[in-house]
């Protein structure tokens, strides 16, 4: 059923796509990323990193190397503090285990930290890596969860100061265990039941900017790490941490960023940067080669995920469970909130009152996983929704129906949402806004669905291009309830203009357009007169960082509280102006009206308060949390091709309808979704990184590791579903992550229209899937 | 990678390109057409690099059946080239477009593909099929089989004083069809997974000329003689095309890499020679099998 | 040794090292628009014309560039700060979100319109098929280098 499309306000800036606040510098070349500055004296640190994927580090002899001319220090963990802490960027205190340190005498995949060195050319620093002199004791390795569990596996994480593992003797960084109602009964009462598991695959997130990170004293000794980081705060905190000096010691500035996509959602670089250039005195700048970045930054984590689901004849669910086990890497940065997310993604989505969630992130000598994008979100889809394709077929009705017939509808909630919260418990969480009906609705008419789906299944079996048509229903969230925080201020300026200071991080998402077309709905003026700041521990208030989907809805929050404050006092200023009551008073178009047909504009105003009388600086602050994560929802759609002799699959065509609440800025919102279906769709068919029988990455360049370019990309269409979420600034929720869950399943569930090939591994290449093809005959 | 390298020097002429590179003087030169992509492992012990872009070898040209391309002609020449659009129904173009990125084709010659023993590009294939032939000039000139470069016995070899001034073959005449096969993880993945080039030369029922080409994820690409002869002289019918093409499996032998295994290169091999043949075959008549 | 190159219509002398790359000699003269991606030559966000055709200036000697003319993003717009119409139409369409591949894709671009004022959408992707970009799954890069072309056609149109 279509939801009301009347909103409570009037759309002015909000709904409109004026250009990105900061498109000019993007399209001209000005805008300054972290690399873009030169700083004089600068040096430039590369970082030793362990040929060995577990190795115990016995002596490191760093004298060759320091003595070479231009090397102005090494680093090891014989000269760094030993502080325990995780790198993941999580509000503190973070659910991941303390189980790194800058420097340990341990190393635990191909890449980890072994060293560091400090020299004035990138060159010579290079040179100076191959100087130093490790002694490895080599130790045997595991690479598989399934072998990392066993009893005898080699323990990865055996030193005595790491906190919050869950059982180091089994390689498990995390668990979480949780079941509502009896999901064994349930079983029983199903008159069938469907029972399969799912792999993903290791892939990187490709950020076209490498990590990189710029740190500086300034003028007053104190540290200036200039960054490309989603986690302003959680940065500084951390490395406050691992430096063992107070928080306000250091500023930590985002400049623009070259992508994130969660990557970024760490502390890989910084504390190195703080470090040497409080030691040295001078500026530094450590930038990742493309060969680190795939190896020893963060990647997705590859997860193992196994459903069962109790069905009754009439197509409900009787009994829900969900097995994961993930890979954490050596290290368990989000090892427990992605575990998490996978159930708390998918498992509220359809109705049942029996479902239960287990799962283990597990160690292993292989590249770090953190956050990526759909975050756990995008293996559980994977499973989930291809479990309702298995489902529909066996009852025999449209995969349509069923997901119709059983998923969460506005006005209701699930259990899960607060037994299965980010890795602990979560928040009740009703659902005040849900337009899926309707995106699946105008995406399987865009894209033919009904006669597709029939034209395909009167397939000759003979023909050696078989086409298929597919598709997912996705569920996400908006920030995580309860802890997520964000916080901003808006100042006025003489012309009527405003600044706009906030912690939100924009990582190209456009976040500082959409937060200023709040505050311009707000203040009734147009974007170009909002000058945004954002993203900078000094100058601006806080902000959790940009993950969790979180910046539109909770950023966007505190952005539109703070505009309201300072409107607030416009009001109250031109009351007294115009001798009115303030409620008769109210702003559009850079001036303050009165219902009495009285008006002065902004310009007055503010040259009264800051000159003339009364004087006071007009500007409003506010910070903003929410206790729900209204999810957004969306319907994928794909039409594929199967070559049946060589196994290519080619996507025809592919439509994503979402529900994002109302989208602030449809453009962006559409470039998001675009972008993240485009990333889906490239994970599901052909990303994968891939290692040798010694844990070392094959494939570390753009050459070999495969992703997308524009002669790749199929057509996507995109459809924004709008809603009203009450809970939301001005009905909004958030976009950023959900498109990326959406290809691995309808893809899958394509390629099974089209053939009868089921793919229960991604990513779908020729051979996989040619392998899978002959396997069924 | 370039720690050793002293003087670039920009060659005028050909003559001055090949008396800089055989200079004996302790240095090491190496030629250089402008960007290292494809020849960085040739310039780690390079001395002084010999850039010769500007020595006029940067030609595409048709002059009757003869195919001419300078070593130092980028691959997009060879795809903006109107001739070769013409020629063989396209084979060449769409051979050097396989490498499907303009940017990296705007600065890749024949030269570094060859220098650097980057035997992937489908380019190759095509260039193998035509029995192309490479004038190598260094103190002597010396023509040589295009095919020498990949076979295992004693392998041709581009040394560091030689450069690859010509590459030419002859274009078969009258009813001639030409088909470029490839399978890859991505469309712009300049590796193919395998590719096979196959060009028919029809007399009649009959076909006169048959050169089946197979390169892309092997060592190096190969020509299949033994089907090439068993098409020769023969009614071409669609059940003989499918029995030649069946053994071509056995004819190659490709290693397994991060882009397929060994047999998934042989299953596709005969599927893609299949489909190459059926192509040329649809070019060289203007209908299909 | 010197470099004598024409950067943007401005000549240039620059010292340079035979072992500089293009991109190491634009980055040092304060060419900030182009990018570090991967210094592999396989990602396109180091790319600027160079006499005309994009190349991946990370992997080009800059010795090879002697006596050349480059074009980087910052020389796409005129001396007045007007855009191009392919720096206009990524805004109209929002085709730049992190903006990092940003000068790659307006360069690719422009040297397929300054060749093909009537390009097909195929054409466009081949063109700009040496650009990855994570960011917008290209959909909107390719619909505002149709937008521009279509503009630049109707400017065209207009002056004659």
């Amino acid at each position: 059923m279509k939801e009301a499309s009347v909103l409570p306000f009037e759309k002015k800036s909000v709904g409109t796509s004026p250009w990105r606040v900061d498109g000019i510098g993007l399209v001209t070349g000005s805008a300054k990323f972290t690399d873009d500055i030169f700083l004089k004296n600068m040096l430039h640190a590369k970082i030793l990193g362990s040929p060995h994927a577990h190795a115990r580090i016995l002596d490191i002899d760093t004298a060759e190397a320091e003595k070479l001319p231009g090397v102005s220090i090494v680093l090891t963990y014989k000269n760094v503090p030993r502080v325990p802490h995780t790198t993941a960027g999580q509000g503190y205190p973070e659910p991941s285990p303390y189980d790194a340190f800058m420097f340990d005498t341990k190393v635990r995949f191909v890449g980890d930290r072994v060293a560091c060195v400090a020299a004035d050319t990138a060159e010579i620093a290079e040179q100076a890596l191959k100087l130093i002199n490790v002694k490895y004791e080599v130790l045997p390795a595991v690479f598989d969860v399934r072998e990392a569990v066993k009893e005898g596996a080699p323990v990865i994480h055996d030193e005595p100061d790491a906190d919050g593992i869950h059982d180091r003797k089994h390689n498990i960084a995390a668990h979480y265990d949780v079941e509502i109602g009896k999901v064994d009964q349930g079983l029983k009462e199903a008159d069938f039941i469907v029972e399969e598991e799912f792999e993903t695959q290791y892939a990187q997130h490709c950020p076209l900017e490498p990590h990189v990170c710029i740190g500086y004293l300034d003028e007053n000794h104190r540290i200036v790490l200039r960054t490309a980081t989603q986690v302003p705060w959680h940065c500084r905190r951390i490395v406050a941490q691992c430096l063992q000096i107070p928080v306000n010691q250091i500023r930590v500035i985002k400049p623009r960023i070259g992508g994130g996509f969660g990557a970024k959602q760490e502390i890989i670089l910084e504390d190195l940067c703080a470090l040497i250039t409080v030691r040295t005195r001078r500026p530094v700048k450590i930038e990742m080669t493309r060969r680190e970045e795939f190896i020893a930054s963060r990647t997705r984590d590859p997860s193992i995920v196994k459903m069962t689901i109790g069905v009754k004849k009439d197509g409900t669910f009787t009994a829900m469970d969900q097995r994961v086990t993930s890979w954490t890497g050596g290290y368990g940065t989000h090892s427990l909130t992605l575990l998490t997310n996978v159930g708390s993604k998918t498992l509220p989505f359809y109705r049942c009152k029996n479902v239960r969630f287990w799962g283990d992130s597990v160690y292993t000598n292989t590249p770090i996983t953190g956050a990526y994008r759909g975050y756990g979100a995008t293996q559980g889809a994977f499973a989930i929704e291809q479990m309702m394709d298995i489902i529909a077929e066996k009852l025999n009705i449209d995969p349509i129906e069923l997901r119709k017939k059983n998923h969460i509808q506005k006005g209701e909630t699930n259990p899960v949402f607060s037994a299965l919260g980010e890795g602990k418990e979560g928040h009740e969480n009703p659902i005040e806004s849900c337009g899926l009906d309707e995106c699946i609705d105008r995406a399987a008419a865009a894209i033919g669905w009904s006669k597709k789906h029939r034209l395909y299944a009167k397939r000759d079996p003979n023909t050696r291009i078989k086409r298929g048509i597919g598709m997912a229903c996705l569920m996400q969230g908006s920030g995580i309830a309860g802890i997520d925080m964000a916080s901003a201020r808006i100042k006025m300026n003489e012309d009527g203009s405003f600044n706009l200071l906030m912690g939100a991080t924009d990582l190209g998402t456009g976040s500082d357009t959409v937060l200023a077309q709040i505050a311009g709905q707000v203040l009734g003026v147009t974007v170009d007169k909002i000058q945004t700041y954002s993203s900078d521990t000094d100058m601006t208030p806080f902000d959790k960082g940009a993950y969790a989907s979180s910046t539109t809805y909770v950023s966007g929050g505190a952005v539109k509280k703070a505009a309201e404050a300072c409107r607030d006092k416009i009001l109250k200023v031109a009351a007294e102006m115009l001798k009115e009551d303030v409620a008769n008073l109210h702003c559009e178009k850079a001036k303050v009206i009165s219902k009495s047909g009285k008006e002065v504009p902004y310009t007055n105003i503010i040259n009264r308060s800051l000159y003339g009388q009364n004087q006071f600086q007009i500007e409003g602050e506010a910070s903003h949390i929410s206790y729900v994560s209204p999810p957004p929802f969306a319907a994928h759609f794909a039409e594929v091709e199967v070559d049946m002799e060589t196994g290519k699959v080619r996507v025809l065509d592919y439509v994503c309808a979402v529900d994002c609440g109302v989208a602030i800025n449809p453009k962006l919102a559409e470039g998001q979704m675009e972008g993240a279906a485009m990333n889906g769709l490239s994970y599901a068919l052909c990303e994968e990184m891939m290692f040798d029988e010694r844990g070392r990455m094959l494939n570390p360049s753009f050459f070999d590791y495969r992703l997308f370019t524009t002669v790749d990309a199929p057509k996507i269409r995109t459809i924004l579903v709008e809603t009203y979420e009450p809970t939301g600034p001005f009905g909004a929720k958030s976009i950023a992550e959900i498109g990326i869950n959406g290809p691995l399943p309808a893809l899958a569930n394509a390629i099974y229209d089209a053939c009868g090939v089921r793919m229960m591994k991604a990513p779908f290449t020729p051979e996989r899937v040619l392998n899978a093809i002959h396997a069924k005959k | 990678m370039f720690a050793n390298v002293q003087e670039y020097y920009h060659a005028t002429s050909l003559r001055d390109a090949l008396k800089k590179l055989g200079k004996n003087d302790g240095q090491i030169p190496v030629p250089v057409t402008g960007a290292f992509h494809l020849i960085s492992s040739k310039l780690r012990a390079a001395t002084c690099l010999v850039d010769i872009s500007a020595v006029d070898l940067n030609y595409v040209k048709v002059e009757g059946r003869k195919l001419s391309i300078g070593g130092a002609a980028t691959f997009q020449q060879i795809v903006v080239s109107k001739e070769l659009n013409e020629a063989l129904n396209g084979l060449l173009l769409k051979a050097a477009q396989a490498y499907s990125t303009r940017i990296q084709r705007n600065t890749t010659t024949l030269q570094d593909v060859l220098f650097g023993y980057a035997t992937f590009f489908d380019l190759l294939t095509a260039l193998l099929a035509l029995d192309t032939q490479v004038t190598v000039q260094g103190k002597q000139k010396r023509i040589v089989p295009l095919a020498s470069f990949f076979s295992k016995e004693s392998r041709a070899i581009l040394s560091n004083s030689e450069i690859a001034v010509d590459f030419s073959a002859k274009l078969p005449s009258g009813n001639a069809g030409a088909s470029l096969q490839r399978v890859a993880l991505t469309d712009g993945d300049a590796v193919a997974i395998l590719n096979v080039v196959a060009i028919l030369k029809m007399t009649g029922k009959k076909c006169s000329e048959a050169r089946i080409a197979v390169g892309g994820g092997l060592p190096a690409p190969v020509r299949l003689t033994a089907l090439e002869q068993e098409l020769a002289a023969k009614p071409l019918d669609a059940a003989l095309v499918e029995s030649v093409s069946a053994k071509a499996a056995d004819l190659i032998h490709p290693v397994s890499d991060i882009r397929g295994s060994a047999q998934y290169r042989k299953q596709i091999c005969s599927v893609l020679v299949r489909r190459a043949l059926a192509e040329a075959y649809q070019f060289a008549k203007g209908r299909s099998l | 040794m010197n470099l004598h190159v024409t950067i943007n219509n401005d000549p240039k002398d620059f010292p340079c090292q035979p072992t500089d790359t293009l991109l190491d000699i634009l980055r040092r003269e304060g060419y900030s628009g182009v990018k570090v991606g991967c210094s592999n030559g396989d990602c396109g966000i180091c790319a600027v014309l160079l006499n005309g055709r994009t190349v991946n200036s990370c992997v080009v000697l800059a010795a090879h560039c002697q006596n050349k003319t480059i074009e980087t993003i910052e020389g796409l717009s005129a001396k007045d700060g007007t855009l191009h119409p392919l720096q206009k139409a990524f805004l109209d369409e929002g085709g730049a979100q992190c903006g990092f591949c940003t000068p790659g894709l307006i360069l690719s671009a422009k040297e397929l319109l300054d060749a093909n004022p009537t390009p097909t959408d195929a054409d466009v992707r081949e063109a700009l098929s040496g650009v990855i970009c994570r960011c917008t799954g290209y959909v909107k890069p390719i619909a505002a280098v149709l937008t521009a072309a279509s503009e630049m056609r109707n400017a065209a149109g207009a002056k004659s």
